[in-house]
């Protein structure tokens, strides 16, 4: 009932909303119509006006006046202003009017003060067109229409001028459609393009009605693009119309209701009763129940029917529980089954992964690289990632490969021959043997492998995989200390030479100091009876001269016999005071004459304040002998006859100081042969010489550095090839001013 | 590179010349500033010829300043007032240009004497006659002209009118300033001479398409004749409108000299030969035998291929523009300079130069910039032929 009675109210309401808003729409529609009607009007009423003005502005250009009046500009104030104010324009609407010349510029004007235009460069393109223009100025805030017509004169068929009205768009709006204050609920707007240039609105909101309409006006005016919206928002008043469908609707929802309600009641009379039959059945599932209803024929044929379908139902209800039950117990056992067959399956997939798995962790972990090939085409069917790192590709890029091309090309063929033994090694049961072959990377480098291989069958196919081991490194090895053996064999030939020399040299030394010693004794008898002599002459005797003479040279072998005792003395570890100066006088006994039997010319300044220094004496010699003995080669070399202007010898010492170190500088610079670069670093190494054979052992710098070394030293060498050799000696200071 | 650096010097040091308008041949230049984009206008083209002539044989003559060439720079104001203006700009800010001549229009002219005296720009009349191009009350007077003035022509031709026995007269005159000036001259001379009347006086625009109504008003009033005051192109408009009238309608017409400022006859056509005509004159080269104007003729002929004397249109201000020529060319020799000021002053000190026109004894002074006198003055028709001749 109530189903029915909403069923009915929604009905009503569908079709009270439908007709009401036909309703609506054919009002607003005449509305509509009678406002746009309107709306054209006006707009005719705006084209006339303005087409009007432009027409009346273009028949004032071809007055004789304007082109008189550009001949005579004199002539403005007689006749031409005049004539500008005495103009008046239809409807009344104000206008300026201006006569401009060739430049743009004002020469008359209906005006006081025309002024000049902002844009002349406009104007005058619009002379040497000859074309009348449209144009919408803004300036001040308020839109301007310009209208200017180029003035020609027949004599000399050009444009000499320009005819210039200007009309305010608000004024000539104003003037055709008047304002009402308050009484008019229609906007009223005026565009230009897409720009608007004129705007009444007496009302904001949504617009109930919108009409927009291209202005139709004739050249130049249609430059302008001009376009008039009108806009109402007043809605139209429907509320009546509304009232009187809320009335009808209640009054037809309240009389259906009723009869709806009387009609269902007569209606269902015996259909409740037998719904209570079935209600009875459903809650009790009692099939046994039957309808005995008493009524017209329609319902007890109903009723009969209703009977037999109760029967068929209890029937057909036996009959599915039956079935049910049977297929109940297959559909159990069948579930049994493939529980079982899932449970096996799943064990065995689980086995597989493992293994794979497996392998595959063993595969890529291998420390080796593995190629995977199948045997009958040789192509490359995997590698793991140690392959990838030898051959220097990615796995795809691998993977395709022939197995040849893992081979440089000159070695194809004997890594076939070898790999053809090998492989028919790998095909028997016994493991085959490693082979050594090479293999060649992406960035074409070759790499010497130990290579082993293995056939594997997968699913039936048989695939050879070969193990390849990187041998290059081991190889390497092998290679530097095979020559480090050959080099440390030479040392120990070289060092017994070396031995054997010094040895020979030991002896000779032992043999100068006996030779010394023996003559040491008679040199001091020498001495002493040349003193004797001398004491027992006259001071004016020139034997006494002699004496002298004896003497010195009698001192002077002293000298040089000490100094070979000293040389030949055995070398002894102890280190005393030693100043610096005084060792190289020592020094320069022994080499003196050899200098000069050269014709080397030494010069020796040694600083007095030359601090002493803690060293062996002996070896510090040996150090300056040497650096004067090569110097002495080096300038003989160079210049093998007497020079001594051309071979010298600087030696000078000098304290150098900085904030960190005090040191005593001694520099050895000869002007011989000098070294070249590419030597220079070398020649203080053990056995490195110039010297031809016989005459250097190459000890000499060696032993010399070694010995500056030894007490806190350094010595360096500059030299340029031909011009000179610089040594110098830093020895580190001990006393300095007897501090 | 060496070659590079002189070339850039060349090309600079004439950019430079360029610039400050210098020329590089040393030339001395005349402007003349007419209207030749008016259609019917021979004036203008009769005042180049001039110029041109005169500039030939000072030329030939070793020309000026010891020995600089004249040349002739022409602009178009197409007889519109602010192109003159402009025109007058440009021309004076050019080195080395002494003078301008002006064309036929007054009214341009007047207004441009404002720009000629503010730039110090020399103007030489060969033809404007309005009074006010050199009474314009600048001091020093920077305009001279050589040719008639309105009021030397307006008594010539009320007075050829009166000879005539024309009592009344109507008027018909060109709205513009020159009109003005003549109709006050007009009317000066009618109230000193009480036996001639002014009986109706109407005005037109250049650009009128006919100027029947206003010459039925003239003839309606009771005029005898009409004095018109108007160039070629309205003058044969005039013409033509009484040509198409009945014969006893057809008034004589007596003009001021501006409309032999065109091609009078071809303008006219076959209606010239009904109306009678007369205008006023200064020269005739037609008529004129002398050596002089054999000359000038014979260089016309040379420079602008002319066969026949016919093909002289507006004799006038050809005649004019040579004379002025000649002695703005004896006022640079005695300036010594091209500096205007001087040359202005000079020209007030030329003398005793033998023209085409006359013999110039001193054509300008300072209290005096008018070359001619109304003696010069002569009345004039067209003959059959299309030539100018004097009526005696």
């Amino acid at each position: 009932m109530m189903a029915m009675v909403a069923l009915t109210l929604v009905i009503m309401v569908i079709i009270a909303g439908v007709s009401y808003g036909f309703m609506r729409h054919l009002l607003k529609q005449n509305v509509i119509k009678t406002i746009e009607q309107t709306a054209r009007q006006s707009d005719q009423k705006l084209e006339l006006t303005i087409n009007s003005i432009s027409e009346e502005m273009m028949r004032l250009s071809l007055n004789s006046l304007m082109i008189n009046a550009l001949v005579d500009t004199s002539g403005s104030q007689t006749y031409i202003d005049p004539f500008f104010k005495s103009y008046k324009s239809k409807g009344d609407i104000a206008i300026k009017i201006t006569l401009c010349d060739f430049m743009g510029n004002p020469i008359a004007s209906n005006v006081k003060n025309p002024g000049t235009y902002n844009d002349p460069e406009l104007l005058r393109k619009t002379i040497s067109r000859g074309m009348n223009l449209g144009e919408l100025l803004k300036d001040n805030n308020a839109n301007r229409i310009l209208l200017a017509y180029p003035i020609v004169w027949e004599m000399t068929r050009k444009p000499e001028g320009l005819l210039v009205a200007e009309i305010s768009v608000k004024e000539l709006v104003d003037k055709i459609f008047p304002a009402t204050e308050g009484k008019s609920k229609i906007n009223l707007s005026l565009l230009s393009g897409s720009r608007t240039v004129f705007s009444r609105i007496n009302n904001e909101g949504n617009y109930f009605f919108k009409f927009t309409d291209k202005l139709h006006l004739t050249p130049p005016l249609d430059q302008l693009d001009l376009k008039m919206e009108i806009a109402d928002y007043e809605e139209i008043n429907f509320g009546w119309l509304i009232s009187v469908y809320v009335l009808a609707g209640i009054f037809f929802l309240a009389l259906t209701i009723w009869l709806s309600g009387r009609l269902s009641y007569f209606l269902t009379t015996h259909l409740r009763a037998l719904r209570s039959i079935t209600q009875k059945i459903s809650d009790s599932g009692d099939l046994e129940t039957r309808a005995e209803i008493d009524g017209p024929a329609e319902v007890k044929t109903l009723a009969a029917s209703f009977n037999t379908m109760i029967d068929k139902l209890k029937e057909s209800r036996d009959l599915l529980e039956m079935r049910v039950e049977e297929r109940t117990e297959e559909l159990f056992r069948v579930n049994e089954q493939l529980q079982d067959e899932l449970r096996v399956r799943k064990q065995n997939e689980e086995a597989l992964k493992e293994s794979e798995e497996r392998f595959k962790s063993l595969f890529e972990s291998a420390p080796d690289a593995i190629f995977v090939a199948d045997i009958e085409s040789g192509l490359i069917v995997d590698a793991n990632p140690v392959a990838s790192q030898l051959l220097l590709l990615p796995h795809d890029k691998i993977v395709g490969l022939h197995q040849s091309q893992l081979h440089p090309p000159g070695k194809v063929e004997y890594v076939k021959e070898s790999f053809a033994a090998h492989v028919q090694e790998a095909m028997g049961e016994i493991p085959s043997h490693p082979i050594e072959i090479t293999v060649l990377c992406s960035n074409g480098d070759e790499i010497s492998v130990e290579s082993m291989a293995k056939m594997v069958t997968v699913k039936g196919k048989h695939y050879l995989m070969g193990i390849f081991r990187n041998i290059t490194e081991r190889k390497r090895t092998e290679e530097e200390l095979k020559k480090y053996r050959e080099h440390l064999e030479t040392l120990v030939e070289q060092r017994t030479a070396e031995a054997l020399r010094a040895k020979h040299l030991a002896s000779i030394g032992e043999l100068a100091a006996g030779v010394a010693h023996e003559i040491n004794n008679p040199i001091n008898s020498i001495i002493n009876y040349a003193q004797i002599l001398k004491d027992t002459m006259s001071d004016s005797s020139k034997g006494k001269v002699f004496s002298d003479r004896i003497m010195k040279e009698g001192n002077r072998i002293a000298l040089i016999v000490r100094s070979l005792l000293s040389f030949g003395r055995e070398i002894k570890e102890e280190k005393e005071l030693i100043h610096i100066r005084d060792l190289m006088d020592e020094m320069l006994v022994l080499t003196e004459t050899q200098l000069k039997k050269d014709g080397i010319s030494l010069e020796m300044r040694i600083a007095e304040s030359l601090p002493q220094v803690i060293a062996n004496k002996q070896q510090l010699l040996q150090v300056f002998f040497n650096l004067i003995s090569n110097a002495r080669y080096a300038l003989n070399q160079k210049c093998p006859a007497m020079d001594y202007k051309n071979k010298k010898i600087d030696i000078h010492g000098e304290m150098i100081a900085d904030d960190y170190v005090t040191c005593a500088r001694i520099v050895f610079l000869d002007n011989g042969t000098g070294i070249s670069d590419d030597i220079l670093d070398k020649v203080t190494n053990p056995f490195f010489t110039t010297k031809p054979a016989g005459l250097g052992t190459g000890l000499g710098l060696s032993i010399s550095q070694g010995i500056i070394k030894g007490i806190g030293g350094r010595l360096s060498l500059e030299s340029k090839e031909g011009e000179f050799t610089r040594v110098i000696i830093d020895l580190p200071v001990t006393v300095i001013n007897g501090n | 590179m060496r070659n590079i650096y002189l070339i850039i010097f060349i090309v600079a040091f004439t950019l430079t010349l360029s610039a400050t308008g210098y020329s590089s041949d040393n030339k001395v230049y005349i402007g003349l500033n007419a209207e030749f984009g008016h259609i019917t206008s021979t004036s203008d083209d009769a005042i180049k010829q001039g110029i041109l002539i005169a500039i030939d044989e000072i030329n030939r003559s070793g020309g000026v300043l010891g020995g600089r060439k004249l040349e002739l720079i022409t602009r178009d104001n197409r007889a519109v007032v602010a192109r003159t203006i402009q025109n007058n700009k440009e021309l004076a800010a050019m080195h080395d240009l002494v003078a301008v001549f002006c064309g036929k229009f007054s009214s341009a002219v007047i207004e441009s004497l404002p720009v000629i005296h503010e730039l110090g720009l020399i103007l030489l009349d060969p033809w404007a006659a309005n009074d006010k191009v050199i009474d314009n009350g600048y001091v020093p007077n920077y305009a001279f002209r050589l040719s008639l003035k309105d009021s030397w022509a307006i008594p010539a031709i009320m007075n050829y009118a009166k000879k005539q026995g024309f009592s009344k007269v109507g008027v018909l005159l060109i709205n513009t300033s020159w009109g003005r000036n003549n109709l006050e001259l007009i009317n000066k001379y009618a109230a000193s001479n009480p036996d001639i009347k002014i009986t109706d006086i109407q005005w037109f625009n250049y650009g009128d398409k006919s100027l029947l109504d206003k010459y039925n008003s003239v003839r309606k009033s009771g005029a005898k004749a009409v004095i018109l005051v108007a160039i070629e192109a309205e003058g044969a408009m005039l013409v033509k409108d009484i040509a198409g009238l009945p014969q006893h309608e057809r008034l004589p017409v007596i003009s001021h000299w501006a409309i032999s400022g065109g091609d009078f006859p071809a303008l006219t056509g076959p209606a010239l030969r009904k109306v009678n005509i007369a205008f006023v004159q200064t020269f005739n080269l037609h008529t004129n035998k002398s050596d002089k104007a054999k000359s000038v003729l014979a260089t016309a002929r040379k420079l602008f291929k002319i066969k026949d004397l016919s093909e002289v249109k507006s004799p006038s201000g050809l005649a004019h523009a040579y004379d002025l020529t000649h002695i703005l060319a004896r006022a640079i020799d005695k300036a010594g300079t091209t500096d205007r000021k001087k040359i202005r002053d000079a020209l007030e000190q030329v003398t005793k130069y033998d023209g085409l026109i006359k013999f110039y004894k001193q054509p300008f002074s300072s209290s005096g910039h008018e070359a001619l006198d109304p003696d010069n003055l002569f009345m004039a028709r067209y003959a059959k032929d299309g030539i100018i001749e004097e009526i005696k």
